[in-house]
């Protein structure tokens, strides 16, 4: 059996190899496919199909994936009837649509026998769920990877995951604050702002700052930070406010704390806009021009990273200390814990993450104003902590991406009139969707008080347990 | 003599819009005193108001448009409370407050889908939208009637509550939740009490502030909300007078400021003053004292 | 029951199908219309593409060398807020346009810049003026003038006919359309010699009083505006009923009925700078003042969404003239792709209603002259003063 496994493992590492290198060979440039495509000549005399030609080779030798496989599309779904698209032609297409793809698959296919390697070896199990976990882990992003390539990096289904991942990373973060230690903060919107500034005025390119400043001679910061360091900056900057917040509002008791810090967030709103800081922060006029990513797994990675640190620190001391001060106050201080030191460490660590998240929303914005940080803006991340469960890490990031996807994509359609033949369906019309959606929410709040996870995690283990118990039950 | 005339525009702003907010902060601070809830729908109520006079205006002369406004604005009150924090009595106080801000998220959007998102234009309610002039300031009638109307109704409510029996048991139930449910008094008819005077006032404040300030949006009552809720907690939350003094400062401060030439801060100072005397004494002008039981 | 849902269900799926019927054409083209229907642009918004839609139904198709093809309007609304307009241009690139219209205001259009771009998609600006939208954005055309001019036209206007000394300007805080042309026109009226405070409001503000006391105090003798339609209504009429003498001045978001509604009967003065006066007669103006205004009439729904009017705003008649510019500029590509398009964009020149567009090295309009007109508050309507430019 354990010889079986290390063959096995060993075949799945040489075969994934041989596939990448294959698929790595075909990638190349598509400009010889686009080319032979035409095998007729047909463009010496249609120009129509001669420009559809050149628009597709164009992008391919300007190195733009996207566009080059939308201009082949459109080449293809024009012309289709007068290329050759069978044969190597074919195949040669195909494996410049899906080689990424392809070479994804590998590399899932080598961690998986990796793992099993491990499996074999390991005969005390002790490395079995790292393995694991690291299977699945570059399984979601080798997934979020190939449905990029698939669906393209500006399709709506992109758009929804990356908003998705950002808005989980801060619903997380203020789940830690709300969900595990028990303080009703409403500031989250406040440092998600500072953090997007933080991190717009330090990447801004040095050529562009005249451009973007252009009511405050370029403005007063004249050099630009990688992204990645102006990303750990906007959270500093975010937890160094929240430390100085947290001084005075974090002695208050549960609502008051809430209008508080409500009223917090309304203040660095006001501040950020003041016109005499425009040097800094162009004032209350939008900064752009910034850093941006372009593919879902920035976001995703980064997201990725903090949540799994927020995860840590919550199955830490640290961590039980929290839910202790949620459970009972007073109870704690008894147990000897120092309620201020404990509450002032979970404000400024979620008002760190807060600001990453303000940071990465930023970049997926492409630009950032001050007055979009409204409370509206926390009130939402706030419902989507709610609805996920309080106290649920997974819940608040599953029901980041509903929210988001529901919100943004799914209920789109009830803004637009429809017709079912003569019939046009009553209501909708612009505005709709939001009713429907602010409707079901309530409907959460009032009949689903635990939202979809409760304070429970999703775990595997928890998810085969039921499964296992449900046959047995049925069995039985 | 000209001193005068360059700052009473400020000060008379700043009363009339003073007396708009001690309106509706008197909902705030009458539901927070029974229910320990920060009543996050109470600005949009505000706004419904406002909107059931554009619209209902349209059909039918004011003399039947306004009263009705009041009615359905009161009903609306009711039904929220009945709907959204009823259902949540025995739920923690974090699950109605979210409850809270799900009613005025929900509001928001009705408001904006039945409007299209673009401001109406408010009705014109002769004679208070008239202008007077007034020691060579020309100012609405409305800027002169809020205070004095404001107070006639503040009166007419502290008689209410200290005369009546109803009254009696409110100031019961804000005083002892437990208790007052022991001693028999009917908790959910009282409180439904509450949201029904918190939302008249409210009708009316709405009707006093948009004959000043014409364009009814569906964000529209967000920040005069919220500046009314920070009055309510400024004059000691619970408490009737201190809401209704609380609320003066804020519209007459918030408007010196403007004197000044700080506009882009008359909202963050508003905020920072609440911050202040959380800080510094958490129970407001007029508020009392409570020790935690444990 | 369960043969009467099949049934149904069945129904349901054939009904389109049926109603579709047999294309006459060789395919569709689709022009994206970038605009605001919601928020403080809102009403403004709505007219621009109103313009647009006019145009659309005089031609709703567009010839090219290998036959015709129909041309299908996409609208987004962007909520006139910078935080919603990623996604709502995102929409846009994802419903394949092959040219996009729009926006009014400047703030959106900016925010929209980078993503337009990055898909290789021609936007032409209709109305907005700040000019950053087309600065530094290669594929951001515009076809109206840009916020340097107008500035310079309205500190103009306010020496010559005012005879001001000190002006008074007021924004709203966050709006690159009112900081922008603020900044050049206290730019002009100080090179002129004059002087000027500026303040600024918070979004959301309902109460001018406080500003328009200030601009007495300090003894302006012209208050400049220029906000978003929302709060120019406003502000006329505050101005209005605390009797405000200084004369009030504002660009071109202001030429819009809501602004006359509110100044009617009182005494105050209202001036604006615009793109279009409806009294021109001559030539294509004319046919278009004619046309749109009976199309108005015709439309219950297109009527209530210019304001229960038939006044034309300025920007319809850009909105207009920007839907033929994009058909013209289809034309000459003689294709409905992005890179095809992208490519003649800059060379594609049109004589609209509104005047002739030719586009400079930025990509904007060459334009020399704006309209100046005032409110006639007897009569609550627009009194055409005189065309000015920056020569004089």
């Amino acid at each position: 059996m354990k010889a079986f496994k290390i063959i096995l493992s060993l075949l799945l590492v040489a075969s994934a190899v041989a596939l990448i290198v294959f698929v790595g060979g075909a990638l190349g440039n598509p400009d010889d496919v686009i080319a032979r495509l035409d095998a007729d000549n047909l463009a010496a005399t249609d120009s129509k199909l001669q420009k559809a030609r050149d628009r597709a080779l164009e992008s391919a030798q300007a190195g733009d994936r996207e566009k080059t496989l939308r201009n082949i599309d459109r080449y293809v779904e024009g012309f289709g009837d007068q290329l050759e698209l069978g044969g190597q032609n074919r195949l040669d297409l195909f494996f410049y649509r899906h080689g990424p793809s392809l070479i994804a698959v590998s590399i899932v296919v080598i961690v998986a026998a990796a793992a099993l390697l491990v499996s074999a070896l390991d005969s005390r199990g002790r490395y079995r769920k790292a393995a694991i976990y690291a299977l699945l882990i570059v399984l979601l992003y080798a997934g979020i990877y190939i449905v990029e390539n698939l669906a393209g990096a500006s399709s709506m289904l992109m758009t929804v995951l990356k908003k998705g991942a950002i808005y989980a990373l801060i619903a997380v973060s203020l789940n830690l604050l709300n969900g595990f230690t028990g303080l009703f903060s409403l500031g989250q919107a406040g440092f998600m702002l500072i953090g997007a500034y933080t991190y717009a005025i330090f990447t801004i390119a040095t050529e562009n700052r005249a451009q973007v400043y252009q009511y405050y001679n370029g403005g007063l910061v004249q050099f630009s930070l990688p992204p990645l360091v102006a990303l750990v900056l906007a959270g500093l900057a975010a937890a160094f406010f929240a430390s100085l917040v947290g001084l005075p509002v974090l002695r208050l008791k549960s609502d008051y704390l809430a209008i508080a810090t409500l009223g917090f967030a309304e203040i660095i709103r006001a501040i950020f806009q003041y016109d005499g800081l425009g040097p800094l922060t162009n004032g209350s006029n939008l900064l752009r021009k910034f850093a941006t990513f372009d593919s879902a797994l920035f976001p995703f990675a980064v997201a990725g990273v903090c949540i799994a640190l927020i995860a840590m620190l919550i199955h830490s001391t640290y961590g039980r200390a929290f839910k202790a001060i949620r459970d009972d106050e007073v109870a704690a201080e008894a147990m000897g814990i120092n309620l201020f030191r404990h509450k002032q460490m979970a404000f400024v660590i979620s008002s760190f993450f807060a600001g990453v998240g303000g940071a990465l929303l930023a970049m997926f914005q492409t630009t950032v104003q001050a007055s979009a940080f409204k409370s509206s803006m926390t009130y939402e991340l706030l419902l989507i902590v709610v609805i996920g469960g309080m106290g649920s890490i997974t819940g608040s990031v599953l029901a980041s991406f509903l929210f988001i996807a529901s919100s943004e994509w799914w209920l789109r359609f009830l803004d637009n009139t429809q017709m079912i033949g003569d019939f046009q369906v009553p209501l909708l019309r612009s505005g709709f969707r939001m009713v429907v959606f602010s409707a079901i929410i309530m409907v959460v709040v009032l009949f689903y008080r635990r939202g979809i996870m409760g304070d429970k995690e999703f775990s595997l283990k928890r998810l085969s347990q039921r499964f296992r118990r449900k046959g047995e039950s049925r069995n039985a | 003599m000209d001193f005068i005339q360059a700052n009473l525009p400020y000060l008379l702003a700043g009363i009339s819009v003073g007396g708009q907010y001690a309106l509706i902060s008197i909902g705030y601070t009458m539901v927070y005193g029974i229910l320990r809830l920060i009543n996050f729908a109470h600005g949009d109520i505000f706004t419904v108001a406002a909107f059931f006079a554009v619209y209902l205006s349209a059909t039918m002369p004011l003399i039947v448009s306004l009263p009705l406004t009041v009615v359905l604005t009161v009903v609306l009150g009711f039904v929220v409370e009945r709907v959204a924090y009823a259902p949540l009595r025995e739920a923690p106080r974090m699950s109605i407050m979210i409850s809270a801000i799900g009613v005025s998220y929900l509001l928001q959007n009705l408001m904006w889908y039945i409007t299209g998102g673009l401001a109406k234009q408010y009705v014109t309610i002769p004679w208070i939208s008239s202008s007077v002039t007034l020691w060579g300031t020309t100012t609405k009638m409305v800027t002169l009637v809020t205070p004095v109307l404001t107070i006639i109704l503040v009166v007419v409510l502290v008689q209410l509550i200290n005369h009546t029996k109803i009254g009696m048991a409110m100031r019961a139930v804000s005083k002892d939740f437990e208790t007052a449910k022991l001693m028999g008094i009917k908790i959910d008819a009282v409180i439904s009490i509450t949201f029904v005077i918190g939302s008249f006032l409210a009708a009316v404040g709405s009707m006093l502030y948009f004959s000043n300030y014409t364009a009814v949006t569906p964000l529209a009552g967000a920040m005069p909300g919220l500046k009314a809720f920070v009055a309510a907690v400024f004059g000691g939350i619970g408490s009737i007078p201190g809401a209704v003094v609380g609320a003066f400062i804020i519209g007459i401060s918030e408007n010196l400021l403007k004197a000044v030439g700080l506009t882009a801060f008359s909202d963050a100072f508003t905020f920072a003053l609440l911050i202040f005397v959380l800080v510094f004494k958490p129970t407001g002008l007029f508020g009392e004292a409570t020790t935690d039981k444990v | 029951m369960k043969k009467l849902l099949a049934l149904a269900l069945v129904l349901a799926i054939c009904l389109p199908v049926l109603a579709m019927g047999e294309a006459a054409t060789k395919g569709t083209i689709i022009v994206g219309v970038y605009e605001p229907a919601s928020g403080a642009s809102g009403a403004g918004g709505k007219q621009e593409t109103l313009g647009v839609l006019y145009a659309h139904s005089l031609q709703p198709t567009v010839t090219l060398s290998d036959g015709v093809y129909d041309i299908k309007l996409v609208e987004v609304d962007n909520g006139s807020d910078p935080a919603k307009a990623p996604t709502a241009a995102q929409t846009l690139v994802s419903a394949d346009a092959a040219i996009v219209l729009g926006s009014y205001g400047s703030g959106v259009s900016m925010a929209a810049a980078d993503i337009f771009d990055a898909a290789g998609l021609v936007a032409v600006g209709i109305s907005c003026t700040n000019p950053g939208v087309t600065l530094g954005n290669p594929l951001y055309y515009r076809i109206c003038y840009l916020d340097p001019f107008q500035g310079t036209v309205l500190a103009n206007f306010a020496k010559d006919e005012y005879g001001a000394k000190k002006a008074y300007t007021l924004g709203q805080l966050g709006n690159d359309y009112d900081i922008g042309l603020i900044n050049y026109f206290t730019e002009a009226f100080k090179a002129a010699g004059g002087e000027v405070v500026g303040e600024t409001f918070p979004e959301g503000t309902s109460d001018f009083s406080a500003y328009l006391t200030k601009a007495a105090n300090e003894d302006a003798q012209v208050i400049f505006a220029p906000c978003s339609d929302l709060y120019a209504a406003q502000i006329v009429e505050q101005a209005a009923s605390s009797g405000v003498k200084i004369p009030l001045l504002a660009g071109d978001t202001w030429d819009i009925s809501s602004v006359v509604e509110a100044a009617k009967g009182s005494q105050v003065s209202v001036a604006v700078s615009t793109f279009f006066d409806e009294g021109d007669t001559t030539g294509a103006a004319a046919d278009f003042v004619t046309g749109y205004k009976a199309w108005l009439n015709a439309n219950a729904d297109m009527k209530a969404n210019n304001g229960g009017n038939d006044v034309i705003a300025a920007v319809s008649a850009l909105g207009f003239d920007g839907y033929n510019l994009a058909l013209e500029s289809i034309r000459k590509a003689d294709s409905g792709e992005r890179e095809d398009i992208a490519g003649v964009m800059a060379d594609v020149t049109w004589s609209g209603v509104t005047g002739m567009i030719e586009f400079d090295e930025n990509g904007d309009a060459k334009r020399d002259q704006a309209f100046i007109k005032k409110v006639d508050t007897q009569n609550a309507v627009w009194e055409f003063v005189k065309v000015q430019g920056i020569g004089q």
